[in-house]
């Protein structure tokens, strides 16, 4: 037990900041997300036969953490709990020193992605999220969340063009 | 290929990487092309911006999460 307990701190160590970024993306309710995420890990904890190494664990997280978002957004309660659409708030985790690149995007670029970002489609906020956000390959995404790599490029390019709108960079 | 690649074509580019076989009469236009590169430069641009914005607000600074001055740890197992 205390092996596993272990294996599991490592685990969450490794993942839990990439879990709980993509659940910030992809619900707008920060406490929400975070609660998720949580969510997430004991899932983990409860679950047994994730551990038997047939489903990569990095896999496994993403899967969970992608459908557990869309069940939160679907459940009504929360739903009636959550407040008005919000961007993150950056100031919740204050970075000591802006970047470079953090100087030169105004506020006023950083709102307007948020607010496209956030008038995507679930689909396309997941697969933009987990193709330029968490890096994965097209092909990765379309296993991920069970399409075609047809529908991740579809849903993608979409909303890549939605985006670009936000940066006036539409050609 | 002659005329200019539009949108979808440069963000295909831009997906399919440098190698790909079935892009380069694609890859052999944008490289001849300067209206073509000054696009394909404000996408590649665009979607790395939009990417940190994204990315930078919902980073975490640490390993645990702090919020409003608790810190979150992993779950325990619960007793069975």
């Amino acid at each position: 037990m205390a092996d596993g307990q272990e294996k599991f701190a490592t685990l969450y160590r490794a993942h839990h900041s990439r879990i709980v970024r993509l659940c910030r993306l992809l619900l707008q309710y920060p406490p929400e997300a975070d609660e998720v995420a949580q969510d997430v890990f004991l899932k983990l904890l409860k679950t047994e036969s994730v551990w038997d190494h047939t489903i990569p664990l990095e896999s496994w997280l993403t899967c969970f953490a992608v459908n557990a978002c869309r069940d939160r957004r679907r459940s009504r309660w929360w739903r009636g709990r959550r407040e008005t659409p919000q961007e993150f708030e950056e100031t919740d985790f204050p970075s000591p020193y802006p970047t470079p690149e953090q100087v030169s995007v105004s506020s006023e670029q950083r709102a307007r992605i948020w607010q496209e970002f956030r008038t995507l489609s679930p689909r396309q906020q997941e697969v933009f999220a987990l193709r330029y956000i968490e890096g994965r390959t097209g092909e990765e995404v379309a296993e991920l969340l069970g399409v075609t790599t047809g529908s991740v490029k579809q849903h993608l390019f979409r909303a890549v063009q939605h985006m670009r709108k936000a940066l006036g960079g539409h050609i | 290929m002659i005329r200019c690649l539009n949108e979808k074509q440069l963000w295909e580019l831009y997906e399919a990487g440098e190698s790909t076989l079935e892009r380069a009469y694609g890859r052999a236009h944008l490289d001849s092309c300067d209206a073509c590169q000054w696009h394909y430069q404000h996408l590649v641009r665009d979607l790395e911006l939009i990417g940190q914005v994204l990315q930078e607000a919902t980073n975490l600074s640490r390993d645990t999460v702090q919020i409003q001055g608790v810190t979150k740890s992993p779950p325990l197992p619960l007793a069975s």
